[in-house]
């Protein structure tokens, strides 16, 4: 949609409070399963934000969306820390520390749940955007925003409906990375560069092309940190961007658009 | 275009003035002025590649390291005089630029921004693995407290700066720039060199934000990878360059004073976390308000008090 929106991060984050607010709530809901009420309610905060606030820029000119996600962002970030102050949080379930032993290998059960549910989204979205019809709309929308409207796309909700699937991929995100890592106001700032990176490392504009992205920046850097050491992972991994970017211009599986 | 050189005009008198002004203030006010300065440079210096060009870098925070760890290495290893060192920054900084741009100007739009984010990153986990450069705990400069003399090294380079993207503006380079930005292809079909011209655009960038990244370094006397790579400085040059208008001459100074000032004031008040949620909100209302920044209020272009043109480039943003 060519919308950069520097507020996905802060999204993430609320999807992790939100998770541990049921966990830790009367209903004791586990954190997997809290995962649709996350995305639920990340989709409708998404989509009023679209609606009302970023649509008012969406045809300003370059970077405004930008700066405008970035003012969310903080807004959101340091409300957080002043409703639910900066301690740093985490999820403990009854099978934390259980893993799987296959052969020689040890898989955490919830590092397994986590790319299996996280395959299933994508399935399930690249399905979503390439059968139904609000999928072709997005797509339309995002080739050409004038055709589209000329063929009878309501792009204002359009826009809002992209922006809230984005919301609630990024609850279900909150919600997964909740039982592996730390919940504080500012965690989302380091998966939002990583979103990013692997959002480019794919190619824009196709969702598999964000699940290749994914598991190859997640090799690289595992592999780098080993050969290299944990110092030179991030070295690795831009180093290992910068080559993909040259050698594939639009990512890996990502192809030119107009 | 008239009002917009009587503006350039104005905020180059006004810094020159303020070449008077630090014995008669407190080492507060010299240091407040003294980081404007150095911010207003940053946002120079991101202006000619992301606003003119129109190549959104989020890499230009590298160049501010980068000078920063050359000054620190000419004067600390080499024994170099500050200025011989700030010179080798800024060779090193254009360099750098040039050596990178070549490759990674190729690259449009999101992909560039991303490439150009990963190079900060890369650079940063790169440098802290250094020796020399004392790896991740940093390098610690010859102590200057003469710090008015880095008050009026900041505003000198930022005059510079300002009066080289006037005269960048007003060049063949200058325009070659804007066509690239609006329409890369029509540029390259008018004959215009686009890579040679982008890659010159992003060394000239760099030259400005090594300068400023070595007096930093020279200024605070202690610098390590998370401080001078920090990717906020990037975050905010952006906004600072957005906020006062993008391709203007004068629009990041501005821009960088305004921002500096809600800073302040909000910094001024006791310290919450409610001044960034202020702040943040502040950005929204100005990037709704005013999409095109400040600058075409200033220059004549749009009047504040004409309500109907404002409805109307509020209407051209919406969808």
């Amino acid at each position: 949609m060519n919308v950069i929106n520097i507020a996905h991060g802060a999204f993430i984050m609320l999807g992790a409070y939100l998770t541990y607010w049921l966990f830790v709530g009367p209903m004791h809901l586990d954190p997997f399963l809290s995962i649709p009420l996350a995305m639920l309610t990340m989709f409708v905060f998404a989509y009023l934000l679209q609606r009302f606030v970023v649509n008012q820029v969406i045809r300003a000119p370059m970077l405004a969306t930008f700066l405008l996600t970035f003012g969310l962002s903080i807004m959101i970030a340091n409300m957080a820390q002043i409703f639910w102050s900066s301690d740093i949080r985490s999820i403990t379930t009854a099978y934390s520390g259980t893993s799987l032993t296959l052969g020689g290998l040890t898989i955490p059960w919830v590092r397994l749940w986590t790319l299996l549910i996280a395959c299933a989204l994508t399935f399930g979205l690249t399905m979503f955007m390439a059968r139904t019809k609000i999928g072709r709309a997005i797509r339309a929308t995002s080739m050409d925003v004038d055709a589209a409207r000329l063929s009878g796309v309501g792009v204002a909700n359009i826009y809002a409906l992209t922006f809230g699937i984005g919301g609630a991929l990024a609850g279900a995100a909150g919600s997964l990375v909740s039982v592996s890592y730390a919940i504080t106001p500012n965690m989302g700032d380091s998966f939002l560069v990583r979103a990013f990176v692997v959002a480019v490392l794919g190619g824009l504009g196709n969702v598999t092309g964000a699940l290749v992205g994914g598991l190859v920046y997640g090799i690289i850097e595992s592999f780098g940190a080993l050969w290299f050491g944990e110092g030179f992972k991030d070295v690795v991994a831009m180093v290992a961007l910068l080559l993909v970017l040259l050698l594939r211009p639009y990512g890996l599986i990502g192809r030119a658009t107009a | 275009m008239q009002r917009g050189r009587t503006v350039t005009v104005v905020i180059l008198v006004l810094l020159a003035l303020s070449a008077l002004l630090p014995p008669h203030l407190n080492g507060n006010w010299v240091h407040v002025l003294t980081l404007f300065f150095m911010m207003s440079c940053l946002a120079q210096g991101w202006n000619l590649i992301g606003g003119f060009a129109g190549y959104a870098s989020f890499g230009n925070v590298t160049f501010f390291g980068v000078g920063a760890y050359a000054c620190a290495y000419c004067m600390n290893e080499l024994h170099w005089p500050f200025f011989g060192a700030t010179a080798c920054a800024v060779i090193l900084g254009a360099a750098l630029a040039a050596l990178l741009g070549w490759p990674i100007l190729r690259l449009r739009g999101h992909y560039f921004a991303i490439a150009t984010l990963g190079i900060a990153i890369g650079m940063q986990a790169l440098v802290a693995e250094v020796p020399v450069l004392g790896k991740g705990s940093g390098m610690t400069l010859p102590i200057n407290s003469n710090f008015h003399f880095f008050y009026w090294v900041m505003l000198s380079i930022l005059i510079v700066s300002i009066l080289l993207t006037a005269y960048i503006a007003r060049s063949r380079f200058g325009y070659a720039l804007v066509a690239i930005r609006e329409n890369e292809e029509a540029a390259a079909a008018l004959g215009i060199n686009a890579a040679r011209t982008k890659v010159a655009a992003w060394a000239v960038s760099a030259a400005i934000t090594a300068a400023a990244g070595a007096t930093y370094a020279y200024w605070t006397s202690f610098i390590d990878p998370p401080t001078v790579f920090d990717l906020n400085f990037n975050v905010l040059m952006i906004i600072m360059v957005l906020l006062g208008g993008a391709g203007t001459v004068v629009g990041p100074t501005i821009g960088s004073f305004i921002l500096s000032s809600i800073g302040e004031y909000l910094g001024a008040q006791s310290v919450s976390p409610w001044h960034t949620v202020v702040l943040g909100a502040i950005i929204v209302i100005v990037v709704i308000v005013l999409p095109r920044g400040i600058m075409p209020y200033l220059t004549g272009g749009l009047r504040a008090w004409n309500l109907n043109a404002l409805r109307a480039q509020l209407r051209a943003s919406r969808i």
